[in-house]
């Protein structure tokens, strides 16, 4: 069993109930839904864009190989 | 031990693990599925010049067909299979790194600070669930298909049952995990988390059951029947037509003008595809548990600490 700890009080971060990582949390979730749908889905099944491919196409190969349907 | 993290070292070292896994991926992309990838093309293109023929055939018969997709070219195939996909993998990867480090970040919170596991054992479970949750089981009811494979008419179907099951697949997970931490307060964590896992495969697999195969599409059923015969007589095999892959090319009066596309390819593909995901999730979760267990130059040890067993 390993037991971890919030930095100690003098860099200015406090325990686990308290410290606070919502801000973090929803930060790196949108990011990472973000490229999720760009390198994924975009300019296929969804466009945001209009009919512009330059996304589709420059990660072609990685979306199908990342199991997306492409086109 | 006892280890000192902060948000800011869980969520960059979960990024910049998650983006190195992907630079392996890419590696692994650019050695055994770029050669598959091109013989798709290869593969497509020198289909389209038949279909081409046949389709002329058929509108002299009167018979429906799809319009051929649009020919795009925006990047060359040397863009796309060094740059482009190493773009793909690589920030993929950084996403998957991101999820991870929330995961991890969560249980932390959970549990205080104090994971029943290891901190690297707790994160190649994360890992392995990322793998199995957000690619693997997805990709058994619609598996990862090259270039050749899809008709252009049917993106937006594919598209929203691809992330349907995704979804269905990341929402069971989560309601899996609630479960067995219930259940784990009137019996022992094994047998929660084991219950919990088979209720999750018991409704995925109901899901599974209730969507369409994508060669049940209304339009692909349309153009492309339900089955296909091959042979004649007593000897002929009806084989039904569940997917998209591309069956043989045949002209109107029946005669074959050009196979079905490879088995070996394809069954390369999504073979390597599988094992690219799982260098993402678990590269990914095995890089971060490597770091975030190093204790940091200048970290005070807290001599009052709980004394743990080392990860």
């Amino acid at each position: 069993m390993s037991s971890y700890a919030a930095v100690p009080a003098k860099a200015g971060a406090v325990d686990w109930a308290k410290d606070s990582a919502l801000g973090w949390i929803i930060s790196a979730l949108v990011v990472a839904l973000l490229i999720y749908y760009f390198v994924g889905v975009d300019q296929g099944a969804y466009s945001l864009f209009g009919s512009d491919m330059h996304i589709h196409e420059f990660v072609h190969d990685s979306r199908h190989f990342l199991g997306f349907p492409c086109h | 031990m006892i280890q000192y993290l902060d948000n800011r070292r869980i969520f960059l070292t979960g990024a910049i693990s998650g983006a190195l896994a992907g630079l392996v991926a890419f590696i692994f992309a650019r050695i055994f599925a770029e050669p598959q990838i091109q013989l798709a093309i290869d593969y497509e293109g020198a289909r389209d010049e038949v279909q081409e023929a046949v389709d002329k055939l058929n509108a002299a018969a009167g018979i429906k067909f799809p319009e051929p997709g649009p020919d795009i070219e925006i990047f060359s195939r040397g863009i796309q299979r060094n740059i482009g996909i190493a773009a793909g993998m690589v920030l993929m990867g950084l996403a998957f790194g991101l999820l991870i480090a929330i995961a991890f970040r969560l249980i932390l919170q959970l549990t205080e600070g104090r994971p029943p596991l290891s901190g690297r054992l707790t994160l190649v479970l994360i890992g392995l669930l990322g793998w199995v949750v957000v690619f693997a089981v997805p990709a058994l009811k619609y598996p990862p298909n090259p270039p050749a494979i899809g008709h252009y008419f049917t993106i937006h179907q594919r598209g929203n049952l691809y992330l349907l099951t995704v979804l269905s697949s990341v929402v069971l997970a989560i309601g899996a995990a609630f479960l067995a931490r219930r259940l784990a307060k009137t019996m022992n964590v094994w047998t929660a988390v084991f219950i919990a896992g088979a209720g999750y495969l018991a409704v995925i697999g109901i899901i599974f059951a209730l969507l369409p195969n994508l060669g049940s599409l209304s339009q692909n059923v349309q153009y492309f029947g339900s089955s296909v015969t091959y042979g004649s007589g007593d000897a002929a095999v009806t084989i039904p037509v569940t997917t998209e892959t591309p069956l043989a090319l045949r002209d109107p009066s029946g005669n074959y003008l050009f196979p079905g596309f490879p088995a070996d390819v394809l069954s390369r593909f999504r073979l390597y595809s599988f094992i690219a995901q799982a260098i993402l999730w678990l590269g990914a979760s095995l890089i971060m548990g490597t770091w975030l267990t190093r204790v940091p130059k200048g970290a005070v040890k807290h001599q009052n600490a709980t004394t743990a067993v080392g990860v």
